[in-house]
């Protein structure tokens, strides 16, 4: 999963995509479930966490958001893969869409695929609490939507 | 140091009854009815930075704000710019705080404390209007708020069009920075947070935990004294982070790593000996709960049109008070009397404690249905009582006493190793006022409670340490258990910013700090 991760860091803002209008919330039926870990690669100058690729909400500037999704159609049941997903992305405000990618993730005796891709947080994005929203659309037109809130912190505490 | 705590016999129309069985058992519990109570207006505290108003709703592509700079103190001038907006808007920059109360069970036989509750709100920090190309810039200060990340949005038409944010740092300052032994040291903190992760503050001194802090109901800011203990030499003051009350030593890989430690040093010049006791009152404030214990309206009876008023509403046990009644019924006898509880949490379990009646005198009502008389407040637990006229086995009217928790004796010179005594009066039994905390040289070693013993404690210590100046001080303490509650903070520990925010300055409970000395000898 980690080694999965790290490369993810190396995709860092190259998929970013067109965003339809969603000014009127479609009908919504896909499944989502989202979560965030920290990248191992973050911006030159921050420090690395101890621990990569571990679940938070929480980033300093300079991070690397990583999002991790996995789905599923409502009505069947069906996983949502690159079989049946016409796009994916992530809607952050300040920043460009990024796009989802379908693919393996963990060691090869525990592989996981899942949707994933990597913010890395500008040195100046705005503090405070920030909604990303996590747009799926299959191939047949059905609709999953997520909003995932998370806290921006500065890159390093000041000393006092 | 010792006040006369011997009962006085009143004169002038009422035999004072003393400490005589009780005569009347008037009353009933109220239900529990938690309310989120209206802080009081405290001298000093900052307003809110900005007129209240409706934060918008996110706008479905939603840009960021630039903020320069964005992590920096109260006062600090800031740049707030944004580009690719509408053109030629009027954009409102909204500050995103909170106000914080308290929630208190105000109850006939009890008050009871359950925490806080925050609610957000947008405050107007700013106007500007948007240039033909959509960018604006505004130049503003930070305000004297709530510390912590604070979300900025630039709004237009009710839109939130653009998003920003304020690291309001926390500031920590003391004065002054040395001193002999028992100086009062001045601690201002600007910048306490409103959250629950944000909102107290624990205090260390050389790593002896001396109590909590916290800002709720004054906007994050207060100021609050500890006194410099010790040997003579540097000393170390820690404002550390907290959650509830004792410090959260890892702050810095929390979520809100601006708590962490402030570490300001002090150096104690000499021992120059005890310091003179000193009594600390909270701030003057008009109380906004009306509601007070043992004054339930209700038993009343109905048909009265009787009044009562007294000379001042609070003071110390055995004072002297005046009363005047008038709209009694003529030429009848009446009685005064005080109402009280007894009881005690301890190992409690259904109902512990229940009211009483204490004859405060005897009188014949005059001619035109008014009675003068001076009464003696008894000696017992403090808090607040209701002093209440009766004719005829009828309740006619009442009005609310506080009863002030009051110092009683202290040694001053005790051999080290050696047990010694504290004591105190007017103790109260709500879990505002029905406990003090004892801080040993600024370290908290335990509390006493005044309810069982009818509001007298004697605070059993030993004499430890250096020969030289020892100091005790007696903080105001929330007791929070029996009931307890879920979550609420800043219980059963010292409240050292007691002065300026406590639940009970709401509901007029007047608890002061005692701050005394010894001296060890050998």
């Amino acid at each position: 999963m980690r080694r999965a991760l790290m490369l993810l860091g190396a995709l860092v803002l190259l998929g970013a995509v067109a965003a339809p209008a969603l000014a009127q919330v479609p009908k919504l039926n896909v499944f989502l479930y989202v979560d965030t870990v920290n990248g191992t690669r973050p911006a030159q100058g921050t420090a690395p966490r101890p621990i990569g690729c571990t679940q938070t909400n929480v980033f300093k500037r300079g991070e690397q958001v990583v999002f991790r999704v996995w789905g599923s159609i409502a009505e069947t049941g069906e996983v949502l893969t690159t079989e049946n997903v016409k796009y994916a992305y992530v809607k952050t405000p300040g920043l460009p869409n990024l796009k989802l990618n379908w693919g393996a993730h963990g060691s090869a005796s525990n592989r996981v695929w899942f949707w994933a891709n990597a913010y890395l947080l500008p040195a100046d994005y705005p503090l405070g609490n920030v909604t990303a929203r996590i747009v799926f659309k299959t191939e047949d037109n059905k609709f999953g939507l997520y909003d995932y809130e998370m806290t921006i912190l500065p890159s390093t505490a000041k000393k006092r | 140091m010792r006040v006369n705590t011997k009962p006085r016999i009143g004169r002038r129309g009422l035999s004072i009854l003393g400490a005589a069985a009780t005569v009347l058992a008037i009353g009933s519990v109220a239900a529990a009815d938690p309310t989120a109570v209206l802080a009081p207006s405290v001298p000093g505290a900052p307003p809110i930075p900005g007129a209240i108003v409706d934060p918008g709703r996110p706008a479905e592509n939603m840009l960021t704000l630039k903020t320069t700079p964005d992590d920096a103190i109260a006062g600090t001038g800031i740049t707030l710019s944004g580009t690719g907006l509408p053109a030629g808007k009027d954009v409102t920059i909204v500050w995103m705080t909170a106000n914080v109360r308290y929630v208190l069970d105000v109850k006939s036989d009890s008050v009871d404390y359950l925490g806080r509750k925050v609610d957000k709100i947008g405050v107007v920090l700013a106007t500007a209007k948007t240039d033909a190309s959509g960018a604006f810039s505004v130049a503003t200060k930070a305000p004297k708020d709530f510390g912590g990340i604070h979300d900025i949005f630039a709004v237009v038409d009710g839109i939130q069009v653009a998003k920003g944010g304020f690291l309001l740092e926390r500031q920590v300052l003391i004065s002054p920075k040395s001193g002999p032994v028992g100086t009062p040291i001045t601690i201002t903190v600007i910048g306490m947070g409103s959250p629950t992760y944000e909102s107290v503050g624990a205090l260390l001194w050389d790593n002896k935990y001396a109590g909590a802090v916290s800002a709720n109901t004054t906007r994050g800011v207060t100021t609050f004294k500890i006194r410099a203990a010790g040997k003579p030499g540097v000393h170390w003051i820690e404002y550390a982070g907290s959650s509830h009350t004792v410090p959260y030593l890892n702050m810095l890989q929390g979520p809100v790593p601006w708590t962490n430690e402030h570490l300001l040093k002090f150096t104690i010049t000499e021992d120059a000996g005890p310091p003179a006791p000193w009594v600390e009152r909270p701030a003057a404030v008009a109380p906004t709960v009306s509601a007070r214990t043992t004054v339930i309206d209700a038993d009343v009876a109905k048909d009265s049109t009787a009044k009562l008023t007294i000379d001042s509403s609070k003071g110390n046990i055995l004072s002297k008070v005046n009363v005047t009644a008038t709209g009694l019924t003529p030429n009848a006898p009446a009685d005064l009397v005080w109402s009280s509880v007894v009881g005690n949490r301890v190992n409690c379990t259904g109902q512990c404690w229940k009211f009483t009646s204490q004859p405060l005198g005897h009188a014949t009502v005059a001619a035109d249905g008014s009675l003068v008389t001076p009464i003696t407040i008894p000696d017992g637990l403090g808090g607040w009582h209701a002093i209440q006229v009766v004719q005829a086995g009828k309740l006619m009217a009442q009005v609310p006493y506080f009863v002030k928790r009051t110092f009683v004796s202290a040694p001053k010179v005790v051999k080290a190793g050696q047990p010694f005594v504290v004591e105190f009066k007017g103790v109260g039994w709500t879990q505002l006022d029905n406990t003090l905390a004892v801080n040993y040289d600024n370290s908290y070693i335990g509390y006493a409670c005044g309810f069982n013993s009818n509001g007298y404690v004697r605070v059993q210590l030993v004499a430890t340490g250096d020969p030289g100046t020892h100091l005790l001080d007696f903080y105001p303490l929330l007791y929070t258990q029996q009931p307890a509650y879920p979550y609420p903070q800043l219980g059963m520990v010292p409240l050292l910013g007691f002065g300026r925010d406590a639940p009970g300055l709401a509901a007029g409970y007047d608890i002061p700090a005692f701050h005394i000395a010894i001296k060890v000898v050998k």
